[in-house]
């Protein structure tokens, strides 16, 4: 027989068998089932070589896999699997419950839990199973590839479903990006554009001199200087100031045109209104309400 | 089930001495109270589902009206119940008017058979059910059925072409998805030796059976969030596909009652896996922990905490996954769930065949305590497995060892899976990376 596999797998049914029918019929021969020796004789050992075979064959079919199947191209799976068989079969051998006459697993064994059937049919079963094997090699192997993939797909799509839940998992914990908005307000940047507003100097004083360069930048034209000419002092009084915000882009070139940093953009970003009138500004007013002090010039400007 | 004293609710209120003890009276009673419980609960499942939706996709979801919202159902309700009940000149009146109502209605008949909890009274056990039929499973199954022909008539009423295809997907997917559910409850009513819900429950003495039927638990937990048309099996009302599906036509209260009906089925079908898998009112220390006088308490307050525990299962479930294609649907549903559940019922059946303490659910009342079981109905003892185990004849021990390992081999898949999950690498890298070599 060319086919170690084969070959070994004969011997090993047969040792098996033999094993088997010692087990059952044991207490033909000696009084209350299977005497010491002839367990130690003939269960131990095909025990040894059926694990020795087992992990062999684990690596022949291992090999084999990585021709057929993508999975199989991976041995670190195969690898992961001789462990957890080298564990088994430890296990097996060892017993360490053997001490309780209950949980033995070869004490179960040993008790087989049908009648053996005739010796003859039954090394024909496993002589048939052998030239099947010996035959249908190649087409096996491909359907253990088949097995071994579907398996492996079903263990990535398994792997997905549960990566995902953990991902929301994950985010059901998380703080939560939401600001309750008219509780809390974002802190936006020192650069930011937002409302204008009328500087004052350290003593309080209104910055503007009414030099109109704001007015005359202003792409949109949406501020106006209200200013008059102090008959006495020659100069141009600011009387008032006014700006469009509702048609204003922020754009902040009055800011960067004033040569005393009178106007400046503020932080102020909320302050909606139900009418695009409401938007017109009177910076003017607001500045000395702010501050608290007169109007040089009385309420009512000019 | 003859160990057990299985009265219902009925019964034992019959032996308390009350003025009004007449079963008419109190089935008319009982019924009232579950329908408040009923709309109470679903108006709250709303926001629960859509807090939690909210948390998972990191923001808050609603939460102005009241305190954390707890009042936005309440505002949802006054809404809806104020909008314009709009019908359109083609559709069916009959049908388009009659479906809401037909969709609803399984909702409330299965309350009849929820098994609540249990009461110590008067020297015997009484159940917290309006009905334990003896038939319990199977009238859920035939009821919850009833919800498919509300849609349907929802779906011809309309006389609109994205209602008619949400409801023939959803006559589709409700159809195909009973036979893998129905083979899943198949198991555990093998396992019960009854269909009675209380029975189911009281079988699950020992184990839960979602530990040895993880496969029938599964496949009945993919089934139900199917029959509830949840995502990720949604498609009877898929917004990118159809405009809303059957419900596209609705408006008001009548559209408000098709959510309710959703909603509720979120509910009784979490309620049903809790019975048939989770062990009902069964708790690992608190029934009987406050003494049997609060039996009912703790019982219910196992019942509820399962059930609300799958609510979230399935709400987490809806925010993870995406919605399958159609014959996605229909293939994972004949090639890969019928199949799983028919495995599921096969080793259940190799298992009550070998009386298998995990699969057998009646076992443990002939073997383990005898007479004194009835006695011990909220007092779950681990350690009467190696009572049965020492029992049980050699075969039954060596297939009792295969189940232990087999387990052990899921254990190990699921632990691995856990362990991959954390690491948070897809396995295939690797190849991935071999492949373009």
């Amino acid at each position: 027989m060319g086919n170690p596999i084969a070959f070994f797998g004969v011997l090993f049914f047969v040792w098996v068998l033999l094993a088997y029918a010692a087990a059952a019929y044991g207490h033909i021969f000696s009084e209350g089932g299977v005497s010491d020796p002839l367990v130690i004789l003939l269960m131990g050992p095909p025990v040894v070589v059926a694990f020795a075979a087992g992990i062999w064959g684990e690596w022949l079919l291992a090999k084999k896999l990585q021709q057929y199947s993508i999975w199989g191209a991976n041995l670190a799976w195969y690898r992961r699997f001789l462990y957890g068989s080298l564990l088994v079969y430890t296990y097996l051998i060892t017993d360490p419950l053997a001490n309780f006459h209950e949980l033995s697993f070869w004490n179960n064994v040993s008790r087989l839990p049908f009648p053996l059937p005739n010796i003859v049919a039954q090394a024909i079963g496993v002589a048939a199973v052998v030239i099947i094997v010996s035959v249908a090699w190649t087409h096996l192997l491909r359907f253990f590839a088949f097995v071994w993939d579907k398996v492996f797909l079903w263990w990535d799509q398994a792997f997905s479903i549960a990566l995902g839940l953990k991902i929301t998992a994950v985010h059901l914990a998380r703080p939560k990006i939401t600001v309750e908005y008219p509780e809390k307000k974002v802190d936006v940047p020192t650069y930011f554009r937002g409302r204008h507003e009328l500087m004052a100097d350290e003593e309080g004083n209104m910055l503007c001199t009414a030099c109109l360069a704001c007015e005359r930048v202003c792409p949109d034209r949406l501020i106006v200087v209200n200013s008059i000419r102090n008959p006495e002092t020659k100069k141009l009084e600011l009387v008032g100031f006014l700006c469009d915000e509702s048609r204003c882009y922020f754009c902040g070139l009055c800011e960067d045109v004033c040569p005393n940093g009178a106007i400046r953009l503020t932080n102020v970003y909320d302050y909606s209104a139900y009418e695009r009138n409401d938007l017109i500004l009177d910076l003017y007013d607001e500045f000395y309400k702010h501050t608290g002090k007169n109007k040089p010039r009385g309420e009512g400007g000019a | 089930m003859s160990e057990f004293v299985t009265n219902g609710i009925l019964d034992a209120v019959q032996i308390v001495p009350w003025p009004f003890a007449n079963t008419a009276i109190l089935m008319a009673l009982g019924f009232l109270v579950c329908v408040l419980f009923l709309v109470v609960t679903v108006m709250y499942l709303t926001l629960i589902e859509r807090r939690l939706l909210g948390f998972i996709q990191i923001r808050l979801g609603p939460n102005r009206v009241g305190p954390q919202g707890i009042l936005q159902p309440i505002a949802d309700a006054v809404k809806l119940l104020l909008k314009e009940d709009i019908v359109n000149l083609n559709a069916d009146r009959l049908s388009f008017n009659l479906a809401p109502a037909v969709v609803f209605m399984p909702t409330i008949l299965a309350f009849v058979v929820l098994p609540f909890g249990v009461a110590a009274l008067n020297q015997t056990y009484s159940f917290i059910v309006i009905k334990d039929l003896n038939v319990g499973i199977l009238y859920l199954m035939a009821v919850s059925s009833y919800t498919i022909i509300g849609l349907l008539m929802a779906g011809w009423g309309s006389n609109n072409k994205w209602s008619l295809v949400g409801a023939m997907r959803s006559a589709a997917q409700i159809i195909s998805y009973e036979v893998p559910m129905v083979l899943a409850v198949l198991g555990v009513v093998v396992a019960a030796g009854t269909m009675s819900m209380v029975g189911i429950v009281n079988a699950q003495y020992h184990v839960w059976f979602f530990i040895p039927q993880i496969l029938g638990f599964l496949v009945y937990v993919i089934t139900g969030i199917s029959e509830t048309n949840r995502s990720p099996f949604d498609l009877p009302e898929a917004e990118s596909e159809l405009v809303a599906g059957f419900h596209t036509e609705y408006s008001g209260m009548k559209w408000a009652l098709f959510f309710l009906a959703e909603y509720a089925n979120l509910f009784i079908i979490s309620a049903i896996i809790t019975t048939l898998f989770l062990g009902g009112w069964h708790g690992p220390a608190l029934p009987g922990g406050l003494g049997m006088n609060l039996l009912w308490l703790t019982s219910i307050f196992w019942f509820l905490a399962k059930t609300y525990a799958m609510v979230f299962v399935l709400i987490w479930v809806r925010a993870t996954l995406p919605r399958f294609r159609v014959d996605q649907m229909m293939s994972f549903a004949w090639k890969f769930l019928l199949p799983v559940a028919l495995v599921n019922f096969f080793i259940v059946a190799l298992g009550v065949a070998y009386r298998h303490p995990w699969y057998d659910g009646t076992i443990m009342s002939r073997i383990a305590s005898g007479g004194e079981y009835a006695t011990k109905i909220a007092r779950p003892n681990f350690w009467d497995v190696f009572v049965v185990f020492s029992q049980l004849t050699p075969e039954e021990k060596a297939f009792y060892i295969v189940v232990v390992f087999l387990t052990a081999v899921v254990l190990a898949v699921l632990i691995g899976l856990f362990v991959r999950v954390k690491q948070g690498i897809k396995p295939s890298r690797e190849l991935e990376k071999q492949w373009q070599l």
